[in-house]
């Protein structure tokens, strides 16, 4: 027989076999022995359940598109084109990227232009080898392969591409934070990391791409993630502060009503600002802020969370308890943000241009501990205590800051809705609790000295505070509470305020001026500079604010009823879906 | 908010209106906070205990989360504020925060760790030295499910908490064994009359106390 025909018969012999193997399967049926792969029955639900990000969902997502869905899938193919084409002429005008990145940046070019935003192609190339250096160097000597263990082991864990425990992104998640952990020793690893490399391994291949973003992320001044992320977290608590101030001059009802129910910005914002809102709100939104973010730096960050807080303020205001309004902003925007995404990326466009207006964009500065302080990739090898991962028993000096940077600014917060309350109502008016203790503790905080040390705590718990007298926000703050001691000694006459010292008038007819309904308002009052108006207010009704405002330029006189909050100042448009 | 206890142990739990509607019936506001070494199941434990779920990857906590749930023991309403910490070594400067002023604290390890039973001791020494000095600590031995794979004996952390005076339970966010259990021990240990239970409360944990008239007990 020629090989021709052994061939044939061969694969004569083949095709017999397929077909008695498919008769075999279907002759067996339903019987157990007659094992399918999972995806060829009708339970298998990942793929009904997973969004175009690859994250799963409880429930089958539509299978047909709807007309808005469709339009918008035919945009983002059109800015396809022009971002491919964009890419291809690289520096964009400031102007036509700006433009095309508030708009967001099309998902399949995504990464291509993140990498061009954080400069990723020039970082790999001015550090050949260094990430496989620091891998090697992880691999012996890294001190947070546990916690990055435990924290790679439930990140995204309900996305395809970490679903599966030691699979490909959870591999190359691990090795990226290992050895940016080595990379910038004086960091290490701190939780919400994990988040922020998970994300951008979501859209890349490489680690060495990941790796260098992230540094870009964490090192480069513009984003200056260091400061979040090291120890004491200085740009945390420095934001946080700056939030607050923002919150008390244009939300101010809405401030007053998270102090009131204990809701300090710690709580929500810790995650907002180190992950930069992944987890917070939906996955296409947060998306866009990190568009925005990688374009505009860090001050991106304090504008979504005004943002966010001033398009919910309705909602949240109607919520009367601590944990309604803490399940509000952790739980339900990631679920459902109420606005699509457009509409809140231009909310937070709108929000930006209102905070620079008003001067508020601006923060203040850094301090030196933002920013590492060692070399980056020199290695460090760790001390005997960080080996072996034992607790320290003492808090450092960048620990008793923040517990005093933190304490203090909620204790300004208290005195302010405190003072306010308390000649309001008499919801609260049992004054004697709040009262000796807290005054004696905040006298104390006031009149302290420089360097010394004083007890924030009833127990003794004690806090020095080295830099005390320099740093202006503590001064704000020892400044605010001996105006209480002079409160509390004088209760019945607010006009105490008017005795104070000078510079701080301002402040103080925020903390203080509710018995005097008649308040100007800061916010307000900006807001009419700005816009070159004269205004007058008269007396008016308990909760609204009667503004008469004459415009300028010789229009007509506007009659505005003003909230007693000037939220309204945002011009945010309220579009519901 | 929605909460439905998993277990009938803790009668009329998940909801803050009074059984049988009398008046006799007095109500507690107390504030918990978890502290525990990362991944040992903090947030898992007060998920279970909050909302009788269990998700077997659970975010990792960036600094702190805040639930609340209410339960009765006797007639008495006693409402949970819980806080539920980060645990790696990085937030502890955090953690004042939110022991300040907590009337109980709840102490995590996972039975599977020594390290983690380590760094519960050391949690336990700094709330004897900085928290209120009435605060009641319970010591939880969580992932019970795996006993089978434990590394802390029973005995010697039971002998650990005798020592310190601390309530101690082995727990499983996991099954649900002993969560309900653990909070309602220190529900019953907590005092529940006014003048027990607003001291060592010198300022709430954001200040503004006065705000909060729960918080002394038993109106």
């Amino acid at each position: 027989m020629t090989d021709e025909g052994e061939q044939q018969e061969a694969l004569v012999k083949r095709a017999e076999d397929e077909r008695e193997e498919i008769f075999r399967r279907y002759e067996l049926g339903l019987d157990p022995s007659n094992v399918v792969d999972s995806w060829e029955n009708p339970t298998f639900e990942i793929y009904h359940i997973t969004d175009k990000y690859g994250f799963m969902h409880d429930s089958r997502l539509p299978t047909t598109r709807n007309a808005q869905e469709l339009h918008r899938n035919n945009i983002e193919a059109e800015r396809d084109k022009k971002w491919l084409k964009m890419l291809g002429h690289w520096p964009p005008p400031a102007d036509k990227l700006h433009k095309r990145v508030y708009k967001g940046i099309p998902d399949r070019v995504r990464w291509q232009a993140w990498k061009r935003l954080l400069n990723v192609e020039h970082s790999i190339a001015s550090n050949a080898g260094v990430y496989a250096r620091m891998l090697q160097l992880a691999r012996k000597y890294s001190t947070e392969a546990r916690q990055i263990d435990a924290d790679v082991n439930r990140q995204f864990r309900d996305n395809l591409a970490y679903r599966e425990r030691y699979c490909t992104k959870q591999v190359s998640l691990f090795n990226v934070l290992n050895a940016y952990s080595i990379y910038n020793s004086e960091l290490g690893y701190c939780q919400g990391m994990a988040c922020v490399a998970g994300v951008l391994l979501l859209y890349m291949v490489e680690e060495e791409e990941a790796f260098w973003a992230l540094n870009t992320l964490i090192t480069d001044p513009k984003y200056g993630m260091h400061g979040l992320f090291i120890e004491g977290f200085p740009k945390l608590t420095r934001f946080i502060a700056h939030h607050d101030r923002i919150m008390s001059k244009i939300m101010r009802k809405l401030h007053k009503h998270f102090t009131k129910h204990n809701v300090d910005a710690l709580l929500y914002a810790i995650k907002w600002f180190f992950v930069v809102f992944v987890e917070r709100v939906p996955f296409s939104l947060s998306l866009r802020v990190w568009d925005i973010f990688m374009l505009d730096g860090d001050r991106v960050i304090l504008s979504m969370a005004i943002t966010i807080l001033y398009l919910h303020k309705d909602e949240l205001i109607r919520l009367k308890d601590m944990d309604a309004i803490i399940e509000y902003l952790q739980v339900k925007l990631h679920k459902n943000f109420g606005y699509n995404d457009d509409d809140a990326i231009q909310a937070l466009e709108r929000v930006m241009k209102k905070l620079k207006d008003l001067k508020l964009d601006a923060l203040p500065p850094a301090k030196s501990n933002e920013f590492p302080s060692r070399k980056l990739g020199d290695f460090v090898e760790a001390d005997m205590e960080k080996k072996i991962g034992r607790r320290r028993n003492d808090y450092t000096d960048n620990e008793k800051q923040v517990i005093t940077d933190v304490i203090s600014r909620q204790e300004q917060n208290a005195i302010e809705v405190q003072s306010t309350v308390s000649y309001e109502t008499s919801e609260c008016a049992t004054g004697d609790g709040y009262s000796m203790k807290t005054f004696q503790s905040i006298t104390s905080l006031a009149t302290s000295p420089a360097n010394s040390s004083y007890s924030l705590y009833s127990n003794g718990f004690v806090v020095t505070t080295p830099e005390s007298a320099q740093d202006p926000a503590r001064s704000q703050s020892s400044h605010n509470l001996s105006y209480l001691a002079q409160q509390q000694q004088q209760p019945t006459h607010p006009a105490a305020a008017a005795g104070l010292p000078n510079g701080h008038h301002m402040r103080h007819s925020f903390s203080s001026d509710s018995d005097s309904r008649n308040r100007l308002d800061l916010d307000q009052a900006l807001e009419v500079l700005q816009r070159q108006q004269v205004y007058m207010h008269s007396s008016k009704t308990s909760n609204s604010q009667r503004v008469y405002i004459i415009q300028n330029g010789g229009g007509g006189t506007h009659i505005t009823n003003k909230d007693d909050d000037d939220d309204d100042a945002l011009s945010v448009e309220n579009t519901r879906l | 908010m929605a909460t439905t206890p998993r277990s009938g142990g803790v009668g009329g739990a998940g909801t803050a209106t009074r059984p049988n509607g009398t008046s006799q019936n007095k109500s507690c506001q107390f504030k918990l906070v978890l502290l525990g070494e990362s991944a040992v199941g903090k947030s898992s434990l007060v998920l279970r205990f909050v909302k009788g779920q269990f998700h077997e990857y659970q975010e990792s906590t960036i600094g702190a989360a805040f639930l609340t749930q209410t339960i009765c023991i006797e007639d008495t309403v006693v409402k949970f504020e819980i806080w539920d910490t980060a645990g790696q070594e990085r937030y502890h400067s955090l953690a004042p925060m939110y022991y300040r002023g907590a009337q109980a604290a709840i102490v995590v390890y996972d039975i599977q760790n020594q390290d983690s039973f380590q760094r519960a001791k050391t949690w336990v020494k700094e709330l004897h030295k900085q928290a209120s000095p009435n605060i009641v600590i319970a010591l939880a031995g969580n992932k019970a499910d795996l006993s089978n794979i434990r590394v802390v004996e029973f005995d010697e952390a039971k002998q650990y908490a005798e020592e310190n005076g601390l309530l101690f339970m082995e727990t499983s966010a996991k099954t649900g064994m002993n969560v309900n259990d653990i909070f309602l021990a220190i529900a019953k240990k907590l005092p529940k009359n006014d003048g027990a239970n607003n001291q060592g409360t010198s300022i709430r944990p954001n200040g503004n106390e006065t705000n909060r008239p729960t918080n002394n007990c038993c109106k």
